[in-house]
Order: C-alpha cells, then sequence, then structure tokens
C-alpha cells in the first residue's frame, strides 16, 4: 500500500470478503455474486490510479452496487434472462455455503432478494455494507430523502415477507 | 400566527434506528413513542427487519474462486485493456457507470478457456509431430532443374528480375 492506496491484490485479498457478501446480498445467489465481484474488480482495477485514500469499503461497495444495477437494467433489456429477484433463484443448495448459515438466515436472504431493487439495494449497502445515508445517495444519484424512503419501505416489506413466511 | 408542527413522514423511524434524523426529528419520535402503542408498534417491527439483516452472517465465494481470480491477475490486466481500448478510459469513484454484459464476459471468459484448451491440443500435436515422426536430415533441393527451366523461361522474358521470385519460391529447401 502507498500513501494509503491498496493495491489491486490487497482490495482482493482484505476487502474481497466484503464485496463477495455484499453481491452476494445483492444478487441473491453464488453464482451471480461470483459474476459481480469479478467485474467490480475488473473497475476497481482501472479505478485505483485515481483513487483518493477515504472510505474504502464505501467505495468499493458503490462499485459493486453499480455493476450490480447495471446487469439488472441489461437483463431487463432482455428478459429472457430470470432477473435476480426471481424467488426461485434465491434459495439455490450451494455447496459453498457459509456453514454458519441458518434456515433463519436462509428465509432472511430470500425475503432480501425478494425485494424489488429499489428497496433492496438501500436496505444492503445500509445494513449489509453499513453507508450512511449520504453515501447510498451518492452512490445511486437521488436525494437522501428517497434513500430514507425506500430503506423504510423496504424494512416493511421485509418485515411483512419474514411474518408470512413465518405464518 | 401558529402552525401545527408537520408530522414527519412514517420513514422519520428508520432514519432514528440509523441515527440519521435530525434533533427535532428525533424528538418528535421520543414523544410520539411515548404515547402511541401503534408507533412502538411500527418501530419494533422496522427494528426487527432492520436487525435480521445485519444479523446475517459475512459470505464468502468458494475459495477456488479467489484463488482462480488471483492466479488470473493477467487475464484480468488483459480485460481491462480491451475495455480501455473499448473506450470505457480508467474508472475512478464513479466508476461504475458504463454498462456491463456479464453474460457476455462469461461468454468471454468461457471461449478463452476454450482457446487454451484448443492451443494446448494443437501445441501437444506440433510437438508430438516433430518428436515423433521421422523427418528426412537431408536436403535436396531440384537446383539444377529449376535453374535450367528459369534459364528457358526467363529467356522469353525482358523482366530477368521478376522471373526470379518463382523460382526463389520453388527453389526452397524440402526436408
Amino acid at each position: 500500500m502507498t500513501d494509503g492506496v491498496p493495491t489491486w491484490e490487497e482490495v482482493a485479498r482484505d476487502k474481497g470478503r466484503f464485496m463477495y457478501t455484499v453481491a452476494y446480498r445483492l444478487a441473491g445467489n453464488d453464482e451471480d455474486a461470483q459474476d459481480l465481484v469479478q467485474e467490480a474488480l475488473i473497475r476497481v482495477k482501472r479505478g485505483l490510479e485515481r483513487y483518493e485514500p477515504g472510505s474504502l469499503e464505501g467505495w468499493l461497495a458503490r462499485i459493486v452496487t453499480n455493476v450490480f444495477l447495471d446487469e439488472v437494467r441489461r437483463r431487463r433489456r432482455r428478459p429472457t434472462h430470470a432477473l435476480p429477484d426471481d424467488p426461485e433463484r434465491v434459495l439455490p443448495p450451494s455447496p459453498a455455503a457459509d456453514e454458519v448459515s441458518t434456515q433463519l438466515s436462509d428465509d432472511i436472504q430470500a425475503a432480501l432478494a425478494a425485494l424489488p431493487e429499489e428497496f433492496r439495494v438501500p436496505v444492503v449497502l445500509c445494513d449489509v455494507a453499513d453507508q450512511s445515508y449520504e453515501q447510498i445517495a451518492a452512490s445511486l444519484g437521488v436525494p437522501v430523502g428517497t434513500v430514507r424512503s425506500r430503506l423504510h419501505r423496504g424494512r416493511r416489506l421485509l418485515r411483512t415477507m419474514l411474518s408470512e413466511g413465518a405464518a | 400566527m401558529n402552525r401545527e408542527p408537520t408530522m414527519p413522514e412514517e420513514d422519520v423511524l428508520s432514519a432514528y434506528l440509523d441515527g440519521e434524523c435530525t434533533d427535532a426529528e428525533r424528538a418528535w419520535v421520543e414523544d410520539e413513542l411515548a404515547s402511541s402503542e401503534d408507533l412502538r408498534g411500527v418501530l419494533a417491527e422496522v427494528a426487527a427487519a432492520r436487525d435480521a439483516v445485519r444479523a446475517l452472517p459475512l459470505r464468502d465465494a468458494p475459495p477456488e474462486f479467489w484463488a482462480r481470480l488471483l492466479a488470473s491477475d493477467a487475464d484480468l490486466e488483459v480485460e481491462v485493456e480491451a475495455d480501455t481500448e473499448a473506450g470505457a478510459g480508467p474508472v475512478p469513484v464513479a466508476a461504475a457507470t458504463a454498462p456491463v454484459d456479464l453474460g457476455e464476459r462469461r461468454e468471454r471468459r468461457g471461449r478463452g478457456r476454450w482457446f487454451a484448451a484448443a492451443a494446448g491440443a494443437a501445441a501437444a500435436a506440433m510437438i508430438a509431430v516433430v518428436v515423433l515422426v521421422p523427418q528426412p536430415q537431408t536436403a535436396t533441393p531440384p537446383v539444377g532443374a529449376l535453374a535450367a527451366a528459369h534459364s528457358v523461361r526467363s529467356s522469353l522474358q525482358d523482366d530477368a528480375v521478376s522471373t526470379l521470385a518463382p523460382l526463389a519460391v520453388a527453389a526452397g529447401f524440402r526436408r
């Protein structure tokens, strides 16, 4: 690391798991998460020269989110592909699943993935990537008030889905 | 003129939980919570959803994913260069504005692997041919016959130099 700017290898090694977690919570499955992370790391490599030391995780979360949103837009243009929030794609029994995962976290992940992405993205950025409303607003290019509203609605929807799932 | 303070939107409850509301909003929420069971119910629901997502464990890719990714650093370099040549340019924080096609990239990675496999097979075949097939070690160019033919042809043309080309090709050493 020079002048607080990490190398690409350091980003991949030290922040890879953070990036993967954000990608997985956004995409809802391992295959898409791996593609998101790989594409995000390519963008990281391109952007590192101009990276100004600050919130590295905020920067990385923003890149992963933008890759995800690009992909969502692309799939909308080509509707033959399943969208990430297709519930059937949410619960693949993955051999790479974290051993710590429980049925409860699977249920939460399923509910999260079933949220429309306009609500899912702020929820993931706030509650998984630990970003401030201001950072989320900057990432998404929307006012802070919009972030606040979408985040709240997303949480309420999530709660409703979890309650219905438990019933 | 006295005006009733505007009641904040319900989303102030999420902002309250996240420490993202103003002092005035916080005071309003706390006042209301003291008297409104409904609001306490909504706050509890939002807090439960928030806590549930925050409690999700970190997730990691299979170890082979990282091994492959770090090992293929050179491949990523090529992709970065390809993207840059395609006009994407260096992307700093704002990054991520250029639309990407992950399916296409996945396909490109697949093609890359196929090409690598095909190239490897071709190289192996060439080595096998060179090593295993007996090759004559003597060079026997039919120089005499070709020179005779050339001399016949060149005698019929004005441009002697241009007629040297077919001779040069045909007189290449055969192994």
